[in-house]
């Protein structure tokens, strides 16, 4: 199982992660992709956004 | 050939996540996405297409629905009314961690609706195209997945 704790603030953002850790993040999806591939090489990124945990999942 | 992945521990909640990197005109952008055998069809949303500098102008437009993604509520009256969603259908490229450089075209429906991270996924894969050109195996048990290609 691969686990990636996420701290409280991020709910509700979206993130960029390295590493399984959280190195960017934002409300707005585009300023993040943005911002996060000027930064990083898109191999070693993620983009995600973090549902709120609260929410029950129904897909 | 067979993919296998761990499911992820995200939010308290253990779910099918798998790393892809969508493709489309020179931009690669990877995405964490939710394997969801339960839909048919795999959905983001508009501004996630733009952002891979997709231009919907030219792309069919279908009706989408369905529980989690299609039910907004329409307050009117008092009553609560399920209300359909558009979608633009295109077709990108995506590419699997382990699966070298070999790029699979899936058929995506990108939801002409505000994309709100605090209750949506990026990507949801559904069976469509997806599903058909991988046999995937949920084992809950060790909660891992596994895809071999067809």
């Amino acid at each position: 199982m691969t686990t990636i704790k996420l701290d409280k603030k991020y709910e509700g953002m979206c993130v960029a992660l390295v590493d399984r850790k959280v190195v960017l993040y934002d409300k707005d999806i585009s300023k993040l992709t943005s911002a996060a591939l000027k930064k990083y090489p898109a191999d070693k990124l993620t983009i995600t956004s973090v549902p709120k945990s609260d929410k029950i999942l129904i897909l | 050939m067979i993919l296998d992945f761990n499911y992820y521990e995200w939010q308290g909640k253990l779910l099918p996540l798998v790393r892809l990197t969508f493709e489309h005109s020179g931009i690669k952008i990877p995405y964490l996405c939710l394997l969801d055998s339960g839909a048919e069809r795999t959905v983001s949303y508009t501004v996630i297409g733009q952002n891979l500098g997709i231009d919907f102008k030219d792309c069919p437009v279908e009706q989408v629905s369905g529980i989690g993604i299609a039910a907004e509520e329409c307050h009117k009256c008092g009553e609560k009314i399920k209300m359909d969603m558009l979608a633009y259908k295109k077709e990108i490229n995506l590419f699997i961690e382990g699966y070298g450089n070999n790029p699979v075209p899936v058929e995506v429906l990108f939801l002409i609706k505000k994309f709100d991270p605090s209750s949506d996924f990026t990507f949801m894969i559904g069976r469509r195209t997806f599903f058909e050109r991988f046999d995937i195996t949920f084992q809950e048990s060790r909660k891992k997945f596994y895809l071999k290609p067809v």
